[in-house]
């Protein structure tokens, strides 16, 4: 229905009042011709309203004086007569050909080139890779092979991992990865404690020990040596080992018994700072709160492509507090110390350490008047860990 | 649906309905009868009919081979007629069968 009604729109068509006695003899005679009328609906004795093609209007007048019926058009519609209307109308025929044609031919060419993920360096490799296949500026998009192109700027760009180009409407965006070389040794390599440590398995698989299992270690202390190599040309001997040291460590957390309490009483004020370039500005007020916390949230527009600057609106909240001081028990106070000293021990011990024993220590602290202030908590954790750390020795190099 | 003679004709008899049914040939093709098919009570489109015989809001008459379609509703238009389908819309109200065979 939706296809044909598109149809019938685009052809042209009338709504025509027939006015006779022999109306219904009139539309099958009409039909029998093929002249198909559509919405036939009597508005009286003796006359109807019916649509009907262009053509099929004109094909009607034989049979309109044939069953003595007489017809006038009560309306126009269609593609035809917009056409017929905006003929007369050159100039505003000549501005849709025009915009049309300007639409077509801004939309087929590049006009903007993005590059994502390329470090500056290489940017000015690419845009000369890209200048000599003829990709530049307001050229059209079809002329463009995008697979060659990527190919191209893969192989011609030097430290590029990885190049893919897509062309997103009328810009084409060169995305990229750079290539991160593994970072090579300069001199030979030395292990050295990571930590103080005893150590408690040492298996040298080449260079030099310097310490035997059971050994006290500081940080920093070579425990196995490399060897630089003797004559320029020979390869030096990295140090490589096996090196489990028994490492303890200390936690400490204090938790006062009377803390202050900072409670958001509800009230608040926002405002707003534009930072548009080098001006600067602020709409809204600030509330004069005694005590307060503030929040921030900020947002950056870019103004066009590349534009000249960003705007920078930045939302600041100020939450009011009130301030009071609080009282938490002997046994909170532990256990939220224990806590914080065991979330740091959770941050510091390494993950492959094996632990061995956890000593803990509680203190409790006294005031000027000797009554009890803050709890203190000490954790000693005892782990099994791995201690080698790798060193490279520069002065190799440097021939020192 | 309602039969709408008393005694009825026997335009289309026994022996061609036989032959159709035996040679598996839709009924409408072997026998000439308009086809109906109805859409709720908004839309009645009829297939092989021989032109209208009044049309009205309230009614519209439709000749057919096999007799008249009398639909009476509301709002009945004649959305589209050709030589071989004629489709009313509007309210539905009735559709009686005037002058058909029934065997």
């Amino acid at each position: 229905m939706a296809v044909s009604g598109l149809w019938e729109w685009m052809r042209g068509y009338v709504i025509i009042k027939v006015t006779g006695r022999m109306l219904e003899r009139f539309v099958n005679a009409a039909a029998s011709q093929h002249i198909d009328l559509s919405d036939l609906v009597r508005v009286g004795e003796g006359a109807m309203m019916a649509r009907v093609s262009l053509r099929g209007y004109l094909q009607l007048r034989p049979l309109l004086s044939a069953f003595g019926c007489r017809a006038s058009v009560e309306m126009r519609g269609g593609a035809p007569f917009i056409v017929s209307a905006a003929w007369r109308r050159k100039a505003m025929v000549v501005g849709i050909v025009l915009f049309a044609v300007a639409l077509y031919g801004l939309s087929s060419v590049v006009w903007t080139i993005d590059m994502t993920g390329v470090s500056p360096e290489r940017r000015a490799r690419i845009v000369e890779v890209l200048e000599r296949l003829g990709v530049r500026r307001w050229v059209r998009r079809s002329s463009i092979d995008i697979d060659f192109v990527r190919d191209e700027l893969a192989r011609s760009v030097d430290g590029l991992a990885w190049a893919g180009v897509e062309l997103q409407g009328t810009t084409l965006v060169v995305r990229g990865a750079d290539m991160i070389m593994p970072q090579r040794p300069v001199g030979h390599i030395d292990l050295v404690a990571s930590s103080d440590a005893v150590i408690e398995r040492l298996i040298v698989l080449a260079g030099e020990a310097r310490v035997r299992e059971g050994e006290t270690v500081v940080s920093g202390q070579v425990l196995v040596a490399g060897r630089a190599a003797a004559v320029p040309g020979e390869q030096p001997v990295h140090a490589r080992a096996i090196i489990r040291g028994r490492v303890w460590r200390e936690f400490r957390a204090r938790t006062p018994l009377e803390i202050e309490e900072r409670i958001r009483t509800g009230k608040s004020s926002a405002r707003y700072l534009f930072t548009i370039g080098a001006l600067r500005f602020a709409v809204g007020r600030r509330g004069a709160y005694d005590a307060y916390d503030t929040e921030e949230l900020v947002r950056r527009v870019r103004i066009g492509r590349g534009g000249p600057f960003d705007v920078e609106i930045t939302r600041e909240v100020r939450h009011e507090l009130s301030l009071g001081i609080g009282s938490v028990t002997r046994a909170e106070a532990f256990a939220l110390a224990r806590e914080e000293a065991a979330s740091a021990a959770q941050r510091a011990i390494p993950s492959g350490a094996e632990r061995v024993s956890v000593l803990e220590e509680s203190v409790d602290e006294l005031g000027d008047d000797l009554s009890p202030s803050a709890v203190s908590v000490c954790l000693i954790v005892e782990t099994i860990e791995d201690i080698a750390l790798m060193r490279d020795n520069v002065s190799d190099e440097r021939g020192e | 649906m309602a039969a709408g003679s008393r005694f009825p004709r026997r335009s289309h008899g026994l022996a061609p309905r036989r032959v159709s049914d035996l040679l598996g040939a839709p009924k409408d093709v072997a026998l000439g009868l308009p086809c109906l098919s109805l859409e709720g009570n908004l839309l009645l489109r009829i297939e092989n009919h021989e032109g209208v015989v009044e049309l009205n809001s309230q009614r519209v008459r439709v000749h057919t081979p096999a007799g008249q379609v009398s639909i009476s509703g509301r709002a009945l238009k004649v959305s589209m007629i050709s030589q071989d389908v004629i489709i009313v819309e509007g309210w539905i109200g009735g559709i009686e069968f005037v002058g058909w065979g029934v065997s």
